[in-house]
């Protein structure tokens, strides 16, 4: 497992989208456009505290708390993603594991 | 020679030939160092290595003897009481070092090009990585990077310029930059020449941004904040025109609670645009969110029902507006913010608040008075929201007068506004 999954990080995105918006059927293809800074702000803060707070996962399937997951983001970063489903493959892609 | 001593010898061999062959010696494609601004404040440097079907193992680095042993330089021994912290780290396609830790201080000398005082990174031991297929079994293959070819890859190609370290400060003020806006518009007159023309603002900014940069990478400052408020048109005496400025902002934020919040403490000074009301001010007002109170969306719609943005608080003041005697009073204020997206394409923008004001020269009646205003608009792909059309109707807290303006802006971002009532 090592790095995460698009399934991992997928509800990881959704649970933050839902401390500031209720989600449709299909969130993957929700865009940002309409979020005022406030509610970027959130979303981005819980985004990375709930990445942040998972276990490393082994290959093996076991975990760690030798290490954690972690992305790098500027207040603007939903501008670079166009809808929901570009900031999960963002984050699949750029994720990265640090060791403490 | 005994076989059994002759078979040692070639299995031994064979390991080492086998070991040899699957270190793989390479050298990453770029260096480059990557701000954080959100959470914990760290720069990353960052080695893209060219990756084929494999991606890098990060199991490997759990063993802490397998990685690399990296190092903070002071450069002439200029050490601070502030020392970095740099923990290595692993993407799919990058090797890497976080630092965090960062005071005003050790941010201005962290790759900065004054090779006498610079803080640097120094990578004292070669990098190992072990592959993996994609599909998560691990590879049999290691990369080694050399401990020097990385060091002069950094000390060639990265550097965190002036530029840089200005972009980066900025970044981390601009959590307070969450309100900021310039709006304009057009009241047509009878003719030409009595067209009233109208600017709303919104601004803040901090004082000292470089107190966002604490030491304990966990702790972040909570630097001083300008912030201002106008509403102004052409006809000095409308109404809704105001001027808020406020000179000392405090914000405090937890995002980690159930419910995220800002608290905001404030003081300044408010009046009308004519100065004839006028009064200072100390404010201490919540930012929340709260659970959505309408779903105009369809079931077949993909977007966002973002819930309301509240402001609740309490504001003493000083009143001292011309013709009357000057008095102390306060106000309870709940103000909102609220986008509903309406169908597949529309939205319906509703801001507003409401005030109680407890003295009995501003509000006699003991009445809670309000304004509100309502856009309707669609949002146009790739361009974003437009509005068409905006009413604005109620009260200022500051003058208590009525007023309401209906814009009229189809699908153009300057309104055109129309008094309605006054």
């Amino acid at each position: 497992m090592a790095f995460l999954k698009r399934n991992q990080i997928k509800p990881v995105v959704f649970q933050s989208l839902k401390t500031i918006a209720d989600l449709p059927a299909d969130p993957e293809a929700s865009s940002f456009d309409s979020m005022n800074n406030f509610q970027k702000h959130v979303f981005l803060s819980t985004l990375k505290g709930k990445l942040n707070a998972l276990p490393y996962f082994m290959n093996d399937g076991s975990t760690s708390f030798l290490a954690y997951y972690d992305i790098f983001l500027l207040p603007d970063s939903t501008d670079d993603w166009p809808t929901v489903k570009d900031c999960i493959d963002w984050i699949n892609d750029n994720q990265r594991v640090i060791y403490l | 020679m005994k076989p059994i001593k002759i078979a040692g010898i070639f299995l031994a061999l064979f390991c080492s030939v086998s070991a040899y062959a699957q270190v793989a010696t390479v050298i990453p494609k770029k260096v480059s160092l990557i701000k954080n601004a959100i959470g914990t404040l760290s720069l990353f440097v960052d080695f893209e290595m060219e990756m084929g079907d494999e991606e890098l193992d990060p199991d490997f680095w759990i063993t802490a003897a397998e990685r690399p042993s990296v190092s903070i330089q002071y450069a002439d021994q200029k050490e601070t009481d502030c020392q970095l912290t740099v923990n290595p780290a692993l993407s799919p396609g990058s090797i890497g070092f976080t630092v965090t830790g960062f005071n005003q201080e050790t941010l201005r000398r962290f790759l900065n090009g004054d090779k006498d005082n610079q803080i640097k990174l120094v990578i004292d031991t070669d990098i190992k990585v072990r592959l993996m297929a994609r599909d998560g079994f691990p590879s049999p293959r290691y990369w080694l990077i050399k401990a020097e070819v990385a060091n002069k890859m950094m000390n060639d190609g990265l550097t965190f310029s002036d530029a840089d370290r200005a972009d980066f400060l900025t970044y981390l003020n601009n959590f307070y930059y969450y309100e900021n806006m310039v709006d304009f518009g057009i009241m047509p007159g009878k003719d030409s020449t009595s067209s009233e023309y109208i600017l709303s603002m919104r601004f803040q900014n901090a004082y000292n941004r470089k107190d966002f940069l604490k030491c304990d990478p966990k702790k972040k400052g909570f630097p001083i904040y300008w912030s201002l408020d106008t509403r102004l048109s052409t006809n000095f005496s409308d109404s809704l025109n105001y001027i808020k400025f406020y000179p000392l902002n405090f914000l405090f934020e937890d995002f980690s609670k159930k419910i995220p919040y800002q608290f905001n403490v404030k003081l300044g000074h408010e009046s009308s645009q004519d100065f004839a009301n006028k009064r200072g001010i100390l404010d201490a007002s919540l930012n929340f969110i709260i659970p959505n109170l309408i779903n105009l969306t369809t079931a077949q719609s993909n977007r966002l029902r973002l819930k309301p943005v509240i402001t609740a608080g309490v504001k003493g003041y000083y009143d001292y507006s011309n013709g009357i005697e000057s008095f102390a009073s306060g106000q309870a204020h709940i103000d909102g913010h609220y986008y509903i997206p309406v169908f597949n394409n529309y939205a319906i923008i509703i801001d507003g608040g409401v005030f109680y004001d407890v003295s009995n020269e501003r509000n006699p009646d003991k009445k809670v008075l309000g304004n509100y205003s309502i856009t309707l608009g669609a949002e146009i792909p790739k361009t974003g929201f437009k509005a068409m059309f905006k009413y604005v109707d109620g009260k200022t807290d500051i003058n208590f007068r009525q007023g309401s303006i209906i814009s009229i802006g189809l699908l153009m971002d300057f309104f055109q506004e129309q008094r309605k009532t006054n």
